[in-house]
């Protein structure tokens, strides 16, 4: 009997935890806030840039030139 | 005055420390992470080589930890409850006036510390890089943090993974070999498993699943509020499932 009462108490408990956790996930997908570390803000856009962004209506092409080699870094 | 509960969680967590510094664990451990990384480093040649690469950076340290931790932190946790288990002290330690959330976080904080103890001395290779730098001091530090606490939010998820293998068996060496696999499978098959669903949703999911997609992101230096929910979760859900299993030997 006292072991039934403790066994139904640790599983809804378990159950419980682990509601919080999905729905924290799932709210975590709508509300969220990203802070860019890096000295040059490197993954982050500027205003500048969306501003541009906003302002073009034709397709855009870019050409990268990149010598792989040299660059041990960023191997494509 | 702090309540019973904290002295005797404090009291568990300190026998724990003392246990692998009394014996050779403690130390091996961060023996062998610090050559493995400065091995890599500072003297093999090839493309983890600070020098070859000619960037003051330390991205490769961040690279190559998360395979390193593969195999040392099950090291670290392999005996928390699989030796209690074996030896019969687990019914002793469930005895006492000590809940099984505090059993658990005990030992769980008492493996991160170990982890966390053999992360810290790295920061001479941050320093290294620092100085090394031309001009000196041209290195990215707010990208670097990041890149730390995305480690050490990769070392507090590989020790709950471990933590739960340990509980699972009553063999070390099983609980060992379960955490490796355990740690691979979350942090890069979820990965590799994506590449078979290219260009699909589930592609996304799967990725998303994983440590690595996520580590990644912190280590570029952008600490994004869903990465910390991620790590936060996958911890809280293997502490839960541990707490579950050993509550499950009262019933």
């Amino acid at each position: 009997m006292q072991r039934k009462k403790i066994k139904q108490g640790n599983i809804s408990q378990f159950a419980i935890g682990m509601a919080i956790i999905v729905l924290l996930n799932i709210g975590s997908n709508y509300l969220f806030t990203r802070i860019d570390l890096t000295s040059d803000k490197r993954f982050t856009l500027s205003e500048h840039t969306k501003t541009m962004l906003n302002e073009i209506d034709d397709v855009v092409y870019f050409k990268i030139y990149l010598d792989g080699l040299k660059m041990p870094q960023a191997k494509f | 005055v702090p309540s019973h509960k904290c002295v005797n969680m404090f009291a568990l967590y300190k026998k724990e420390i003392s246990g692998y510094f009394s014996s050779l664990t403690g130390y091996v451990v961060i023996i062998v992470f610090l050559m493995a990384s400065g091995i890599f480093m500072w003297v093999v040649p090839g493309q983890n080589n600070v020098f070859d690469a000619g960037y003051s950076t330390i991205d490769t340290f961040f690279v190559l930890s998360p395979w390193v931790f593969m195999f040392l932190i099950p090291a670290i946790t392999m005996r928390l409850f699989s030796d209690e288990i074996r030896s019969g002290t687990m019914e002793l330690l469930m005895t006492r006036p000590i809940s099984d959330t505090s059993v658990v976080m005990a030992k769980y904080t008492a493996a991160l510390t170990i982890a966390t103890i053999s992360i810290l001395p790295t920061f001479i290779y941050f320093s290294s890089v620092y100085h090394l730098g031309n001009p000196i001091g041209n290195i990215d530090m707010g990208g670097t943090w990041g890149s730390y606490i995305g480690l050490l939010s990769l070392a507090a998820i590989y020790v709950s993974i471990g933590v739960l293998a340990s509980a699972l068996t009553n063999n070390q060496i099983v609980a060992f070999i379960m955490a490796v696999v355990f740690i691979f499978i979350m942090f890069y098959g979820f990965d590799s498993l994506s590449l078979l669903f290219a260009n699909t949703k589930t592609e996304f999911i799967l990725q998303k699943l994983s440590i690595n997609s996520h580590y990644q992101s912190i280590s570029r230096g952008v600490i994004d509020t869903r990465d910390l929910v991620y790590f936060f979760s996958v911890i809280a859900i293997f502490i839960m499932i541990t707490k579950f299993k050993i509550q499950s030997r009262k019933w």
